[in-house]
């Protein structure tokens, strides 16, 4: 069953490591066989990744894109989940949920659920009257 | 330490990691188990305020299961009253069948007439659910317990549906017909009956069978309306577990606010610590700057 993906113009894919952006106009493609492939909207930058959530997203994101070291990442996203889950009680069972995915090696699943964590800091974030500069 | 001078940005950042990594161990106990008191230690009043609304909801929540299994009993007992109705509507067919049939015809209905009284009192002894029957005797009863109040609970005596009782509440003793119907339940045969009484005999029958229905169905009405009874109590309990859990938990469990502070704590943390995301290789920064 191949995957079918909608490309708008100016779109971007990864595909295997390779960034495809669409030039004309709207596009379909078939993925034909298994291929790390992310779309460019689910993709988060360096830069972006300043929150507990963002981070194990990104690190995700890394450990799914780039194969290559996944032992860094993989190492990374424990880390980071633990301190998630520490400061964040309320969050276990997604945190749970992650970890079990990437215990399985079901990579891209972990970064569905990933998103589950952005939204869950975002509501976290909305109690915290008065946040603490970003820097100091 | 003379010779090494810290800056004022440095000094401030140091004083920072240190009060965050203070806030962060301070609070790192209760949050690792979710809960804000987890020992009468922590706060004694709210913890066994706490422990007394929980281990209620617990009680509860076995009674529910309780209350769920007995909701299961009847409804077996009211599955079989239904089967037991369709037999009884046969067996009334049968008999009335019997009234124009020859003899041949007779002597076939009369055996078919003792083998659907016989399904009738096979159906009724299967009809048990965890070991209680309460179609088949009158010497069962199921009791469902709603709470630790021994005054809350529900009793349903068995009844018996087997033919015999049905039939023997149902016959006229008076009647000629219904030493008939007895002998027919005994086992004997429509060809038995001289033809003479066989009408009226018949006519006592069915006029039997519809009583017996009627008896069957005043059990399944009854029994039908403890499983209301016993649905609304579930229901109750289950939103009353809910009220409890929730009651606890907001005593014992640690607050958003509190979490929402701690990752902003572990934020600062990270960023003072200058964790960046460094880590990523430069063949990685290369590609995720294609989607800035």
């Amino acid at each position: 069953m191949p995957l079918k993906i909608t490309l708008a113009p100016e779109e971007k894919i990864i595909v295997n490591g390779v960034v495809i952006a669409n030039a004309g106009g709207p596009a379909t493609l078939s993925v034909l066989n298994r291929a790390q492939i992310l779309r460019g909207k689910d993709i988060l930058a360096a830069e972006d990744a300043q929150t507990p959530a963002t981070r194990i997203y990104y690190v995700l994101q890394c450990l799914y894109l780039f194969p290559d070291r996944a032992a860094d990442y993989q190492a990374a996203a424990k880390g980071f989940l633990a301190d998630y889950a520490a400061a964040a009680p309320s969050a276990a069972a997604t945190i749970a949920e992650i970890t079990e995915q990437l215990a399985t090696r079901q990579i891209y699943p972990a970064l569905k659920t990933a998103k589950k964590l952005l939204a869950h800091e975002k509501e976290i974030f909305a109690h915290v009257p008065d946040p603490a500069p970003a820097h100091l | 330490m003379a010779d090494i001078t810290l800056t004022a940005t440095s000094r401030s950042n140091l004083l920072s990691l240190n009060q965050t990594t203070d806030l962060a161990n301070r609070t790192q106990t209760r949050l690792a188990t979710g809960l804000k008191v987890s020992s009468a230690i922590d706060d004694a009043a709210a913890y066994f305020a706490s422990k007394t609304l929980s281990d209620r909801a617990n009680d509860f929540s076995a009674r529910k299961d309780e209350i769920n299994q007995g909701i299961s009993t009847l409804k077996a007992a009211v599955n079989a009253t239904e089967s037991v109705d369709k037999l009884l509507k046969q067996i009334k067919g049968v008999a009335i069948s019997a009234k124009t049939a020859d003899d041949a015809g007779k002597a076939d209905l009369g055996a078919q007439f003792a083998d659907l009284l016989d399904q009738v009192n096979s159906l009724l002894g299967d009809a048990s659910y965890q070991g209680t029957n309460l179609v088949n005797s009158t010497t069962q009863s199921l009791t469902v317990r709603f709470s630790e109040v021994t005054t809350a609970q529900l009793d349903v005596s068995s009844r018996d549906l087997r033919a015999g009782a049905l039939f023997t509440a149902a016959a006229n003793a008076s009647d000629v017909g219904s030493d008939i119907a007895a002998a027919l339940i005994g086992g004997s045969s429509f060809t038995a009956i001289a033809t003479s009484a066989l009408i009226t005999t018949i006519n006592d029958i069915t006029s039997a069978v519809d009583s017996a229905v009627s008896t069957v169905r005043a059990t399944a009405s009854n029994l039908g309306s403890n499983i209301t009874l016993l649905q609304t109590r579930a229901d109750f309990t289950s939103n009353y577990v809910n009220s409890l859990t929730e009651g606890a938990d907001k005593l014992r469990l640690a607050d958003l606010n509190e979490e929402g502070a701690n990752l902003v704590a572990l934020q600062t943390r990270q960023q003072l610590a200058l964790q960046a995301l460094n880590f990523a290789g430069q063949s990685e920064q290369n590609v995720l700057s294609l989607f800035r």
